[in-house]
C-alpha cells in the first residue's frame, strides 16, 4: 500500500503541496487530475523518494520513506517504478540496455537472462524490433513505452507515471493506456498517474483487461455496474487536494473548478 | 543582497566538499564502476592527445623563438634548450594541459550531465536504484585524475620536439647541445612537481565539471550555463592552485 499523509512541501520557500493525503491499495490505480505548475509531479517525486517532504509522512508497505537515507531508499524503490513524462532514457544507450539497466546494474545475471527478460518486456510493450536501436530514434510514444518496460525490469509492486500520455496522438495514448490496464488488471499492479489528459483518465477508469484466450489478453470498456472499482481519482489545485472520489462523483462534483476541468 | 551573495556561495562550497568527498569515498565502496572508468579513461586520454600534442609542440616552439632574441644579448642562446625544458615541466605543461582539459573535458562533463539532469535521466537513475555519483562523478574523476598527469608528459615532450626544431633550424643550434643542456637543467623535484601538480588539477577539473552538471536547472538554457561556469571556474581554480603548489614546492622542496 502507497499512502501520504498530510504531506507539506515547497521550493525556496514557495509552497507546492500542502496538507496532501491520499492512499493507494493493492491493484488500485490513483489519477490525478490538475493543471500546470499545480504540484503534480512534485507528488510522484516524494511517493519514490526522490523528493523529501518538509512535513507529513510517505508509507510504502508500512514505511515512511520521508526521512530514509539515499542508500535506505534503495530497498524501496526496488519494488516501484517510475515513467517520467519524456521517459527519461538514457540517451547513451541502446534499447537493451535501458530496459535491462536495472539487472546489469545489480549483477548476477547472466547476458542470456538479461536478454530473455529485455525480449519479453519490449514484446510486452510492443517494441521487440527496437532492442538494439538507440532512444533517439524512436518516437516520443515509442519511448514512453520502453520506459515502461524499462521501469518493470525490476518487477515492481508500484507504478508511477508522470504524464504518460501527454503530448501523443489519440491512436499511441490508446496503446499506452491498454498498457496501463493492463499492468493493473493483470498483473495486479497498483499505480499512481498525474495526468491532465481526461480522456486517458476517464479511459482508465472505464476500462479492464481480460484474458480472452491463452495469449490474448484484451482491453475493453466495463459493465456499468462494475465500473470503477479499482480506479479512484484525486483533483490537485495550487498544491492542495481538492477532491477525491470516483468517476461518477468527479463528473456528478458541482465545484466550479472541477467543472470547468471536466467539461 | 550581499548576504544573500555571501550564503549562496558558502552553500555552493558546502555542496562541492560534499560532492567531492563522496567522490572519494566511492573508491572504496561497492559496487565500482570499472567499465566506465576505462571508457572515460579512454575518452580523456586518448580522445584529447592531438590538442595537448598541438599545444605542446607550438608552445614549445615559441618559447624558443621569443627567448632565443633576449639570450643572444647575453650570448647564451645556447642555453635555450634548459629555459624551454624548464618553463615546459615545471609550469607551461601542467597548467596548459589542465586548461586544455578544462575546455575540452570539464565542459564535456558538465554539459552531459546537465542534459542528464534536465531530462530527467538522473532522477530515473535513482529511481533504479544507482547512485549517480558512484556511477557518473567517481569515474570521471578517476580518469581524468589519472589521464592528465599523462597528458602533460605528452604535452611536454612535444614542447620539447617544437622547441628542438626551432633551435635546429631557426637558432642554428647543434641537436646534441639542445638535448643535453634541456635534460642536464631538469632536477627530480622538477618532474615530481610537474608531474604531481596535474593531479591537482584533474581533480578539480573533473569535480568542477561534474559539481556544475548536476546542479544545473532551467532547461536546455541551464545546460549552456553550467558548461560555460564549469570551464571558468576550473580554469581559475587551476591557476590559483598552481600558485599555491608553487608555493608549498618550493617551501618543502628546495
Amino acid at each position: 500500500m502507497l499512502e501520504m499523509l498530510n504531506v507539506y512541501k515547497s521550493y525556496a520557500g514557495a509552497p507546492v503541496l500542502q496538507d496532501v493525503s491520499l492512499r493507494v491499495g493493492p491493484a488500485e490505480s490513483l489519477i490525478v487530475l490538475g493543471g500546470s505548475g499545480s504540484g503534480k509531479s512534485t507528488l510522484l517525486r516524494l511517493c519514490i523518494g526522490l523528493d523529501r517532504c518538509d512535513s507529513g509522512q510517505v508509507v510504502v508497505n508500512d514505511t515512511d520513506i520521508s526521512r530514509l537515507k539515499e542508500e535506505e531508499l534503495i530497498a524501496i524503490r526496488d519494488q516501484m517504478g517510475i515513467v517520467f513524462q519524456e521517459g527519461a532514457l538514457f540517451d547513451s544507450l541502446t534499447i537493451r540496455q535501458n530496459v535491462g539497466y536495472r539487472l546489469y546494474d545489480e549483477g548476477g545475471w547472466e547476458e542470456h537472462e538479461i536478454e530473455e527478460i529485455v525480449i519479453r518486456l519490449l514484446g510486452f510493450v510492443g517494441l521487440a524490433h527496437t532492442i538494439d536501436m538507440k532512444p533517439a530514434e524512436l518516437s516520443g510514444g515509442m519511448r514512453r513505452r520502453v520506459a515502461i518496460a524499462r521501469a518493470l525490469a525490476g518487477q515492481p509492486r508500484f507504478m508511477l507515471y508522470d504524464e504518460p500520455t501527454a503530448g501523443l496522438d489519440p491512436v499511441t495514448a490508446r496503446s499506452i493506456c491498454d498498457l496501463l490496464v493492463k499492468l493493473r488488471d493483470m498483473e495486479g499492479m497498483s499505480s499512481v498517474v498525474v495526468t491532465h489528459d481526461l480522456n486517458a483518465a476517464y479511459f482508465l477508469a472505464e476500462h479492464t483487461a481480460r484474458v480472452a484466450s491463452p495469449g490474448d489478453i484484451r482491453v475493453e470498456r466495463e459493465p456499468a455496474d462494475q465500473c470503477f472499482i479499482h480506479t479512484s481519482f484525486s483533483v490537485l489545485r495550487d498544491g492542495r487536494i481538492m477532491f477525491t472520489g470516483n468517476m461518477d462523483e468527479l463528473v456528478a462534483s458541482d465545484d466550479p473548478y472541477i467543472r470547468e476541468f471536466v467539461s | 543582497m550581499f548576504l544573500n551573495l555571501i550564503i549562496s556561495f558558502l552553500v555552493e562550497i558546502q555542496d562541492f566538499s560534499l560532492l567531492a568527498f563522496k567522490a572519494i569515498l566511492n573508491l572504496f565502496r561497492r559496487p565500482r564502476y570499472i567499465r566506465e572508468t576505462f571508457e572515460q579513461m579512454d575518452l580523456i586520454g586518448v580522445g584529447s592527445l592531438t590538442i595537448i600534442i598541438l599545444t605542446g609542440f607550438f608552445t614549445g616552439g615559441v618559447l624558443a623563438l621569443q627567448t632565443s632574441s633576449t639570450l643572444r644579448s647575453f650570448g647564451a642562446v645556447g642555453l635555450t634548450g634548459q629555459l624551454v625544458s624548464m618553463s615546459l615541466v615545471r609550469e607551461l605543461g601542467p597548467v596548459l594541459s589542465a586548461l586544455m582539459i578544462a575546455g575540452r573535458i570539464g565542459s564535456g562533463i558538465a554539459s552531459e550531465l546537465g542534459s542528464m539532469v534536465v531530462t530527467d535521466q538522473i532522477n530515473a537513475m535513482r529511481a533504479l536504484g544507482t547512485d549517480p555519483v558512484k556511477k557518473l562523478v567517481t569515474p570521471r574523476m578517476m580518469a581524468t585524475v589519472s589521464m592528465l598527469p599523462l597528458l602533460t608528459a605528452v604535452c611536454d615532450f612535444f614542447g620539447l620536439i617544437g622547441g628542438w626544431l626551432v633551435s635546429l633550424y631557426e637558432l642554428k643550434l647543434r641537436t646534441s647541445l639542445f638535448w643535453s643542456v634541456a635534460f642536464d637543467s631538469l632536477t627530480y623535484e622538477d618532474l615530481i612537481g610537474g608531474l604531481g601538480k596535474p593531479l591537482v588539477f584533474g581533480f578539480i577539473v573533473a569535480m568542477v565539471g561534474c559539481h556544475h552538471g548536476l546542479r544545473t536547472w532551467g532547461g536546455t538554457q541551464g545546460v549552456g550555463r553550467a558548461t560555460t561556469k564549469s570551464v571558468v571556474t576550473a580554469s581559475i581554480l587551476v591557476i590559483m592552485s598552481d600558485f599555491i603548489l608553487n608555493k608549498l614546492i618550493i617551501e618543502f622542496m628546495h
